[in-house]
């Protein structure tokens, strides 16, 4: 068993909350350890289950497997044990010998798994972007801002819509669903529907 | 120094941190590196810090002072100052920028500002960045970006965060909105500090998590979006909450004063809740026998913070009893 949050092996002692699997130290320096030791307490019982959502998942998503276990980084000895146990890599050749892995991983953990950054040493867009950055900005300051929500939710659909559809769970289908649907792109709706029914069928 | 100045909204926006991670290729990450290569990586940050006009520590050579300086300003944190060996530190001269070495990745460029001024940190760490990467073979990929130690920041390598206040937002209810909307930006919120069988108290560290998928620009664009939206709801909510409850936030204003400038032993639970209600009220409530200014209540919440991280056993009488005579020198107006 791992810690969603930090990714270490955990003890004996497990802290669990709303489906989510924490060591003692990330379940104190959250408060979740705090929120189950007295439930009605303050805040933490005011936010509920998006708590947790705030949690950033981690490694929950690798499976762990004997014959896994047994991949080792040729060039630093790292193996998926240990990079299961720490959460981080010995060197960059663990990149390729755990590259199975970490698609997985990175396919939950972000919201698109392009490179989209700049080139090292480069500044590519240079100092224009101070300026441009500012005016955007201010141009939607409604703290509602649905504009910055639609393009939030346009990216999450687009992730879906690039991504391996039998690698997503149910969950994300269901997701991908209500986002395919509001944003009226009924074919990736229906797409995304019949994974879902396929899978019920078995 | 950066960390005298008051910064922008820093009555909600305690602090802001922006860092890079960066790797040379050609070798492991330092928990995998062996001690002479180590050595390799030092000198060369020494080297790189005479070229940029920056200061160069090692971690082992650190007076106790300086560590507890270093861990009060956020440039270094707890993990690597308990194990100082093989890392080091490029500073500037005024603190704001910094770059850690050998602790996790190679280089872990970094600004601190009081405040939420990240427009003058975010683009002088990414410039600091552009001189690493000049100056060192990085290690990238063209398909990942940054390769770090971390998978977790592979890409850019970049993250933003703040430290903040919000107790108008915790007493108003609004939390699961504002949750909410760091989702929808992917942004996560964690308690910042907690005592282990007490409430955490109003304090929270917001951060970005998207390092692929993303532009650089990007990640600054939605920074100031959430930047400014919590210091929107959050001065809503304390207009409000102050406007609909004027005696009761008024009588917990000034008992909250009191018992920091008198009490003898503080907990700190409630020495956050004390703070919380300064904050929330302190500039609506106008009134000349409260010597209170937003310094000395982000000094308090500072110096609460800071001690959280190195002190063990925080329920101790002696503890509570040292926390009470720190929090009252303040409100006296220690020099500092
Ligand atoms: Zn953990
Ligand atoms: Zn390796």
């Amino acid at each position: 068993m791992r810690c969603e949050r930090c990714g270490k092996q955990i003890g004996n002692k497990i802290f669990k909350y709303n489906n989510s699997y924490l060591c003692p130290e990330c379940a104190s320096a959250t408060g979740v350890a705090d929120m189950l030791a007295n439930p009605f307490a303050g805040v933490m019982n005011m936010m509920d289950s998006d708590f947790m959502g705030a949690i950033p998942p981690v490694f929950s998503n690798l499976e762990f497997s004997s014959t896994r276990a047994q991949i080792k980084c040729p060039k630093c000895g790292t193996s998926f044990r240990d990079f299961d146990n720490t959460g981080t890599f010995g060197c960059i050749e663990c990149y390729v010998a755990f590259n199975d892995q970490l698609q997985r991983y990175l396919m939950k953990s972000q919201p698109n798994t392009d490179y989209m950054g700049r080139k090292p040493g480069i500044l590519s867009e240079g100092n224009t972007w101070q300026d441009e950055a500012t005016e955007d900005v201010k141009a939607s300051e409604e703290v509602e801002a649905p504009a910055a929500i639609n393009e939030a939710e346009d990216e999450k659909l687009t992730k879906y819509e690039n991504s391996d559809i039998g690698m997503l769970s149910d969950d994300d289908l269901k997701e991908a669903i209500q986002l395919a649907v509001k944003k009226e792109n009924y074919m990736l709706a229906a797409r995304f529907r019949d994974e879902l029914k396929g899978r019920e069928g078995n | 120094m950066w960390y005298d100045e008051i910064g922008e909204n820093n009555d909600i926006i305690l602090s802001s941190c922006v860092s890079v991670v960066r790797n040379i290729r050609g070798y492991k990450f330092p928990t995998k590196m062996d001690a002479e290569e180590k050595e390799f990586v030092l000198t060369s940050a020494e080297a790189f810090a005479k070229e940029n006009d920056m200061k160069f520590v090692r971690l082992e050579e650190l007076s106790d002072g300086q560590r507890v300086e270093f861990l009060r300003h956020k440039i270094a944190n707890i993990e690597e100052l308990q194990n100082p060996s093989g890392k080091g530190l490029v500073i500037s001269d005024d603190e704001s920028l910094s770059i850690v070495v050998n602790q996790g990745n190679h280089f872990r460029i970094q600004g601190n500002c009081n405040g939420g001024d990240i427009n003058s940190i975010f683009w002088a760490v990414e410039k600091l960045a552009v001189n690493v990467e000049k100056k060192f073979d990085i290690a990238f990929s063209e398909r990942l970006g940054f390769l770090s130690s971390n998978p977790f920041e592979v890409g850019t390598g970049l993250r933003v965060s703040f430290i903040i206040s919000v107790p108008a937002i915790e007493k108003g209810g609004v939390m699961p909105k504002v949750l909410q909307r760091l989702n929808s930006l992917d942004w996560k919120m964690v308690p910042y500090i907690g005592d282990g069988n007490k409430r955490t108290g109003n304090l929270y560290e917001v951060y970005s998590t998207s390092t692929l998928g993303v532009t650089e620009k990007k990640i600054y664009e939605r920074a100031i979006t959430v930047l400014e939206d919590i210091v929107k709801v959050e001065r809503m909510c304390r207009e409000a909450i102050y406007n609909k409850n004027k005696i009761i936030v008024e009588d917990q204003y000034f008992r909250s004063y009191g018992m920091l400038k008198y009490c003898q032993k503080l907990e700190l639970s409630e020495a956050l809740e004390a703070l919380g209600w300064l904050r929330l009220a302190h500039s609506m409530i106008k009134d000349n026998s409260v010597d209170l200014d937003l310094t000395k209540i982000n000094k308090m919440t500072d110096r609460i913070c800071t001690e959280m991280k190195h002190l063990k056993g925080n329920a101790s009488i002696k503890v509570e009893t040292a926390r009470a005579k720190q929090i009252r020198a303040i409100l006296e107006g220690e020099s500092n």
